[in-house]
Order: C-alpha cells, then sequence, then structure tokens
C-alpha cells in the first residue's frame, strides 16, 4: 500500500531534531575546572586528551527520548494515511482548444507532469479520460496509463479561435462520475464551475504577429500588430516561387500595427509573407494566393430595357461573365413574360418587368428566411403581385401578405415585383440579396478557384460527386497528399499551420487555397498567466482513497509516554548526582 | 612566573584566626615523644628538670610520670610535669605547590595552619624554623617575614615535583610539621621515612579542598591542571565519578597507612571548615593537641 501524507507540511516539525540537539549541545558544553587531582583521573585513561575523540552531544536517554518524541510527533502531525489497495479514480483532462496553446506546448508537457504524477498516486489506479475544448474532436485519450496521457499531451494540437467552453464543462461534468475530478487546463485564468479545477499554466509573451489582408487584383496589404506592452522591431521578407526577398525591419510601438503592402509577382499566384518567429509562431506566417473566384457566366433574358440594369449589375459584381449562348451559361436572367412564371432547369433569377412608368410603393418588406434576415428594407419601393406559392417555393421577403421575393427549388430566385417601377437596383439590400444568392450559386458550381482561408473555417467545398479527389497540403511543419473517394461536398479540418491547399478532382484541378491564421484574441497574449493550485482538489482526492495510518494515533499515545519518560529520566539523573554527592 | 596569591588582607585575617585558636589549643609536645628523654611538656621554656604541675592524666600519657601517691590519696590519676629537658623545637615544611592554593578555602586553610603553628611555637616558646618546598627546593620562611605577613610568592610556571625532604636541615630533636595536601604521586614511604629519621616525631597536617574530594564534575569537562596547565577533556558520568572518588580514597588510605607504620599522626583538614574545628577533630582528637586550660 502506499503512503502519502494528509499534511504534508507537518515535516517543519522535524526542525525539533536541530533543536533538540543543539538545547543538548548547549547543555553539554565543555565546562573548565582548575584541579589538583588530574594525576588520578590519568589512572583510568577514559578520554584521552589528544586526538580527534571530540563527542559534543552526550549519549543519553533523555536526547533519543526526546529525539524519537519529535519523530512521533511529526509522524501524527503529518496525518499519515494508505491509499487503499482498491481505490479508484476517473480524472477528466480537458484542455483548452484555443490556437494560443501552442505557445506554451513546452510548458504544457513540463508543468502538467508534476501534477499528472500528484494525481496518479493519489489512487491505486487512475482512469485517465483525456479530452479538448473543440467537442467536434474525438476523445483524445481514455484509459490507464500515465505515459500514453503524457505523449497524446505532448502531440496535442489547438487550433481554435475564441470559443465557448460551456459545452465542454458540461460533458465533462457527464463523464466525471462520482470518484472523479476535472482539471481545466488552459493559459488563461478562466471562470469555471466550482467542481472543475482550473490549471492556467500560460505566461505573457511580446507577440508580434499578422491580424489581417487585403487583396486587390496583384495588390496586397497585409496588417501587422505588436500585442506586448513594449515596443517590437521585427524583420519580415516575402517568399515566392522559391526565392525570399527580405523588407525592412518594423518597430511597432506597444500595441501598435503597421501596415506591409506589395504586389503579387508577375508570374506568380502564391507568396508566403513571414515575420521573424517569436513564442507564437502560427500568426508569424501568413501565406496569399491572388484571389480568383468561380466565374459564373450569366446569359440574359430580358427586355432591352431590363437588361441594362442587369448589365449594370454584373459588372459591379467580380467574376460575373454575360454570355448569349444560353447552354453554357451558369445562371440565367430570366424576364417573365406577363404574369407567366415560367421554371428554369438552371439557376436563375426571375423577375417580372413593364413598360409602366412610375414607382409603385407598397408595404414594407419583411426578411423571412435567415440568409436575408439581417438585410433591411426600409425604403424600398416595389409593388409585390399576387402570387399562387408553390410546394418548392420558400419567401425569402414578404410585402404584407404577398411573397415579394422567393426561391425556389433552391437554385431559382424569384422577383415578384415590376422591377421596372421599383428602385430596386438602387436599393442595398436588394443588391447584397443578390449578391448573397450568386455567391451560392457560384459555391455550388464545380469550377476552379482559388481563396484564402482562414484555417478555423476548414476546408468545405462543392466536389461534384463523380471523382476521386486528391487534397494536398504543404506548410512549413509538413507536406501532405490524401486521396478521398467520389463525393458531392468535401468538409476537411485543415492543419494548425499557415501554409497551401490544393484540391483536384481527377486530374482538374479544383481549388487552390492559402491557410491562414489571424485571430487578435488568440494572439494576444497579455492576459495569461500561471495559476497553479490543485493542493486542495489533490486533497480530496487522496483522502477519498485512502484511509488513516493506526499507527499515528497509537504514535501520540507512545509521544506522550515519551515525554513523560524523558522527563523522568532527567529527573532521575539529577536523583543519581545528588546521591553521589556531586 | 611568580604568583601573589596572598593579599596582605587574607594573611592577617589568618594570622588572627590562628591566634584566637592558640589560645585555645597547644601542642601536646610531651605526647609527642623525641629521640632523647622525657615528655616534651607545652609550657613555658626551660633549661632544667623541674616538677612543675599536675594535671589529670589523659589517655596515652607516659604511665611513668603517673603520681602514684596522689593516686594512693585521690584514687584518680594525675600526671606530674616537668619542664623540659630541652627547649621545644619546631621544624615546619609547607608544600608551597599550587596545588595548596587551588581555592580560595583551601588557601585560608594552609595559610591558618601556618600562623598557628607559628603562634603555638611562640606561646611555648618553642624555637620555630620553617620552609617551604617550592618545585625544585627548599626556601626558609622568616619569621619576620611572617609578623610582616610577607610570604615568598608561588611559582607557577614549574611543575611541582613530589617533596623531597632530603634538602631540609632538619634538628635534631625537633617537632616535624608538614603541611601538604599530599596530591603527588609517590610511594608515601620515601617521604615518610625522611620526615622520621633519626628518630624524630612528625606531623601532617594534610590539608583538602571540597573541589578535590567532592568535585561538581558532571558531564563534559576541561580539566586543567593547577600546576602542569595540562587540559584533559572528561566526559564525566556517575561512574567515572565513583571510579575519581575510590581512586582518591585509595590515594589517601595508603597515606594513612604509612603514617600509622611510622607513628605519624595524620590529620585531615577539611577546608571548609573552620580552623577550630578541623583542630579539634583531627588533632586534638588524636592527641596532638589539647584544650588550653
Amino acid at each position: 500500500m502506499q503512503l502519502i501524507f494528509a499534511n504534508p507540511s507537518a515535516v517543519w516539525a522535524l526542525l525539533g531534531v536541530p533543536a533538540v540537539l543543539a538545547i543538548h549541545l548547549i547543555q553539554e558544553r565543555l565546562r573548565e575546572r582548575r584541579v589538583s587531582t588530574l594525576f588520578l583521573i590519568e589512572k583510568h585513561e577514559l578520554e584521552s586528551v589528544r586526538g580527534g575523540n571530540i563527542d559534543w552531544i552526550r549519549n543519553s536517554k533523555s536526547l533519543w527520548l526526546q529525539l524519537l518524541c519529535v519523530c512521533l510527533l511529526t509522524w501524527s502531525l503529518s496525518e499519515p494515511r494508505w491509499i487503499r489497495s482498491d481505490s479508484v479514480q476517473r480524472i477528466i483532462i480537458l484542455l483548452d482548444s484555443s490556437a494560443s496553446m501552442q505557445a506554451i506546448a513546452e510548458r504544457l508537457n513540463n508543468k502538467l507532469s508534476d501534477l499528472l504524477e500528484h494525481i496518479n498516486n493519489s489512487a491505486a489506479k487512475t482512469e485517465w479520460v483525456l479530452l479538448e475544448t473543440n467537442l467536434s474532436h474525438e476523445l483524445i485519450y481514455k484509459g490507464l496509463s500515465l505515459a500514453v496521457l503524457k505523449e497524446k499531451i505532448s502531440t496535442f494540437q489547438p487550433s481554435l479561435g475564441m470559443h465557448n467552453f460551456s459545452y465542454a464543462f458540461d460533458y465533462a461534468f457527464k463523464i466525471r462520475g462520482e470518484s472523479g475530478a476535472v482539471f481545466f487546463i488552459s493559459d488563461q485564468s478562466v471562470q469555471v464551475p466550482s467542481w472543475i479545477e482550473p490549471v492556467a499554466l500560460g505566461e505573457p509573451i511580446d507577440n508580434v504577429g499578422f491580424v489581417g489582408y487585403r487583396i486587390n487584383n496583384n495588390q496586397f496589404e497585409v496588417i501587422v500588430k505588436n500585442f506586448s506592452k513594449i515596443a517590437q522591431v521585427r524583420s519580415w521578407s516575402i517568399e515566392s516561387g522559391g526565392v525570399s526577398e527580405v523588407g525592412q525591419d518594423i518597430t511597432l510601438p506597444a500595441g501598435g500595427m503597421q501596415l506591409i503592402n506589395g504586389k503579387f509577382p508577375e508570374d506568380q499566384q502564391k507568396i508566403k509573407l513571414l515575420l521573424n518567429h517569436d513564442r507564437f509562431i502560427l500568426d508569424d506566417e501568413m501565406p496569399l494566393i491572388r484571389t480568383k473566384a468561380k466565374t459564373l457566366k450569366v446569359h440574359i433574358a430580358a427586355q432591352k430595357g431590363s437588361r441594362t440594369y442587369w448589365n449594370k449589375l454584373i459588372n459591379s459584381i467580380g467574376e460575373l461573365q454575360t454570355t448569349r449562348d444560353e447552354a453554357s451559361s451558369s445562371l440565367q436572367i430570366v424576364e417573365f413574360d406577363g404574369s407567366v412564371v415560367s421554371d428554369s432547369k438552371k439557376p436563375s433569377i426571375g423577375f417580372f418587368a413593364s413598360s409602366q412608368s412610375g414607382l409603385s410603393v407598397g408595404d414594407i418588406p419583411l426578411s423571412e428566411s435567415s440568409w436575408v434576415q439581417d438585410l433591411e428594407w426600409s425604403g424600398f419601393i416595389a409593388q409585390a403581385r399576387s402570387f399562387a406559392l408553390g410546394r418548392n417555393d420558400r419567401v425569402l421577403v414578404w410585402q404584407g401578405a404577398r411573397p415579394l421575393i422567393l426561391e425556389r427549388n433552391k437554385d431559382n430566385l424569384l422577383l415578384n415585383f415590376d422591377i421596372s417601377t421599383s428602385n430596386a437596383f438602387r436599393h442595398p439590400s436588394f443588391i447584397i440579396l443578390l449578391q448573397r444568392f450568386i455567391n451560392r450559386i457560384r459555391q455550388h458550381r464545380i469550377d476552379y478557384e482559388q481563396r484564402n482561408i482562414n484555417f478555423a473555417e476548414g476546408l468545405n467545398l462543392n466536389t461534384g460527386g463523380d471523382e476521386r479527389i486528391k487534397v494536398k497540403m504543404h506548410n512549413a511543419r509538413s507536406d501532405s497528399e490524401e486521396f478521398f473517394g467520389p463525393m458531392n461536398f468535401l468538409s476537411l479540418q485543415l492543419p494548425v499551420y499557415p501554409g497551401f491547399v490544393e484540391v483536384e478532382k481527377g486530374s482538374e484541378p479544383l481549388l487552390s487555397a492559402a491557410v491562414q491564421f489571424f485571430d487578435s484574441f488568440e494572439s494576444d497574449f497579455s492576459n495569461a498567466k500561471t495559476e497553479i493550485n490543485y493542493k486542495e482538489t489533490l486533497q480530496q482526492l487522496r483522502l477519498r482513497s485512502s484511509e488513516e495510518d493506526i499507527f499515528a494515533e497509537i504514535a501520540l499515545v507512545l509521544l506522550i509516554a515519551g515525554m513523560g519518560l524523558s522527563f523522568l529520566v532527567a529527573q532521575g539523573q539529577s536523583f543519581w548526582r545528588a546521591q553521589s554527592g556531586i | 612566573m611568580s604568583h601573589d596569591l596572598f593579599s596582605k588582607e587574607l594573611l592577617e585575617q589568618a594570622h588572627l584566626e590562628a591566634e584566637r585558636a592558640a589560645h585555645k589549643f597547644e601542642i601536646c609536645f610531651d605526647r609527642l615523644r623525641t629521640g632523647l628523654s622525657g615528655n616534651w611538656q607545652a609550657v613555658g621554656v626551660g633549661s632544667s628538670i623541674d616538677f612543675q604541675d599536675f594535671r589529670p592524666y589523659v589517655a596515652g600519657d607516659d604511665l611513668r610520670y603517673l603520681d602514684w601517691q596522689a593516686y594512693a590519696r585521690s584514687g584518680q590519676y594525675i600526671m606530674k610535669l616537668f619542664r623540659a629537658e630541652v627547649t621545644p623545637k619546631i621544624d615546619l615544611v609547607i608544600d608551597y605547590s599550587m596545588s595548596m592554593f587551588i581555592d580560595q578555602p583551601k588557601t585560608k586553610c594552609v595559610l591558618e595552619l601556618l600562623y598557628f603553628i607559628y603562634a603555638c611555637a611562640l606561646k611555648t616558646r618553642a624555637s620555630f624554623r620553617a620552609y617551604a618546598f617550592k618545585g625544585e627546593g627548599i626556601e626558609a620562611l622568616d619569621a619576620q617575614d611572617l609578623e610582616r605577613h610577607q610570604l615568598p610568592s608561588l611559582q607557577t610556571d614549574k611543575v611541582s615535583s613530589p617533596i623531597n625532604l632530603l634538602p631540609v636541615n632538619w634538628r635534631r630533636g625537633t617537632l616535624r610539621i608538614l603541611i601538604s595536601d599530599l596530591l603527588f604521586a609517590q610511594d608515601p614511604q620515601i617521604l615518610l621515612k625522611s620526615l622520621v629519621a633519626s628518630d624524630a616525631k612528625a606531623v601532617i597536617f594534610c590539608p583538602a579542598s571540597q573541589s578535590e574530594y567532592a568535585p561538581d564534575w558532571q558531564g563534559n569537562m576541561s580539566l586543567i591542571d593547577c600546576e602542569s596547565k595540562l587540559r584533559r577533556r572528561q566526559q564525566v558520568t556517575s561512574e567515572v565519578m565513583l571510579r575519581y572518588q575510590n581512586a582518591y580514597a585509595k590515594h589517601f588510605t595508603l597515606w594513612r597507612s604509612g603514617c600509622e607504620k611510622y607513628r605519624i599522626p595524620f590529620m585531615f583538614m577539611d577546608a571548609n571548615n573552620q580552623l577550630e574545628l578541623n583542630l579539634r577533630d583531627g588533632p586534638q582528637a588524636l592527641g596532638v593537641l589539647r584544650t588550653c586550660n
């Protein structure tokens, strides 16, 4: 059985040992006497005058009794307990999945190791459950092996931005059980429920990183921010096509930001900006790719008057091309003839237009659907026509009791008003609605595109479902290639490191993306701190898994007896001395 | 290196105490036989044999001088006192080693004894000579120095050897008095034999301090010899103390036995006691002294 001490600070009571020795040393200090009868003592030769026979402490019974009393007192005060051989505890280690945890990977291993050892020694058996606050990930580990647990922790790759921990707390509570405890490991001090033991292992870091970008054709702008409380100097460089170009050093005041702008090289689609690394490296690299959305070919089947407005709109939205060839178009804009709403097999926007002049004012429209709910329609002038909704119709915007804008079969947008008598093309919400619709169409379209992705978003792509998919990922840490069977939609977790991703369908490229990390909250380490205060929880675990040492009670009795005996021995020595005439 | 242990006040005090005692006690010269004739008596001085006085018989008196006629008349034993045939003589040797003056009580005891013998000698008009045995040699003590309370200083840088009485110029027929604590490792026979050489009568006064016969040693002690300055670290337990006391007792048992053999009265003088008490318990009990009427 393993021995533990409920009150280990009682070891300070062992200071009584040097105290007792000091008392006896002081008592037994050499006393000098001038004598005339030394020759009578020398005859016995009990002690040598010369030589190293120094004996400062007299080997007396009371000395040993007092030392024993000190040991017994220490034993009793330390509250020794024996871990029961049948004791089992369940320990949940909940890791914060925030990306900022990457900065403390080494501290996590070192500092946690001690904690885990202490916990492991609190019971005969410990069932470990390791999970993270990103509940979309599976349980990392469940088992009895501390070594495996430590290994899993060492390979932990947190990748989320700011997120809500409460779901993870609730889940941990459910799996904790009665004899368990939950330890939440983070880099900041976090408010947790009372049944969770928070362990903060962070520390403030002078972090400088990329926090945003903008790409306009071949121009790029990147923002660098200093999150620390003191001015920082960083050097930066651009890599493209295997060539690295060093830029001028930048000096950022505390909390300051700076813009770095430039151009993509003529023959390069991708570049990577790098800052010299600090302790948080995720935001020290910014891969960028020239944005190239999927091009939509738009066929406009409308009268001349209406066509003008639509051409204007198409020109204002990027990556749209008008075409006269209906067959090759991806999106049709169809003017309904009279009151007939014709169905289109392709994604389409259908509208009414009449030659009537003047604006028709109806009730203020109201957004219905979730993807347009944030749009504000005050000032929108239009008059909804009467309309019989079909089974596959979903109203996006109502005007009174009449559907104003609706979608049919998800790919068809119907504008149930006379566009020529409305101010639709001048109203921002309408334009935004159209843009969103067109983007949805574009998203569903299987075509090559280039885009920049924040890795927390993950990779989500329509793939068509008829050919094998190949995904290539490369960054400064690793290169990987993965194959997937035919599927309609690809959804992947991106590696927790800035880099590039390429997706191919069969032999056709489908997507080239730059995967970036920028999250101001995660990059700011000013609130990171270390707070380790699990002793009370540990104590409770130990008490639960152990039983009192019987001898501790006996030790108290022996202690009192020992003290009494020591007193008697000392008194006896005085008596004997008196008897011998000294 | 000399050491002036004796302050004038101490000597004066000792002299005063000794004279007070000398009023009460006298040396029994008559009992302390010389090698020539007759008894010593303690009264007056003279140069003829005269009947002088009677006194009651005391155990130990020479029966030749019993007044049988007085016994026949009174039934009591009466002694006849005669004047001394020769002048009483006292040769005193005082052990002048540092151990004799180890502490104040013993120093006082030694000085009182010295002055007592001197006072007794003066009282009986005995011829008095005194010598100090100092280390390697003998130094005569001048009576005038005694009167003036000026005693020779002690030599503290020399280790005293056991008393050697050979250099002493003993007079014939003297009462030889030795004042010494006898704390040295020596066969008693050597000294005692020389003390009673030429059929002399001797007396030994042995002053002793409580720090010698019942020392307060306990535990870790550093014992420094008062003469050699030798240090000895000694762990003193009850067993060690017992062995020491046995050794001490055994040491003086040897001296007592030797003194008995040579019929030398040996008087142990406890420095803790008053002079009169010491004289009463020791010398008077042994018949060396008697009280004055």
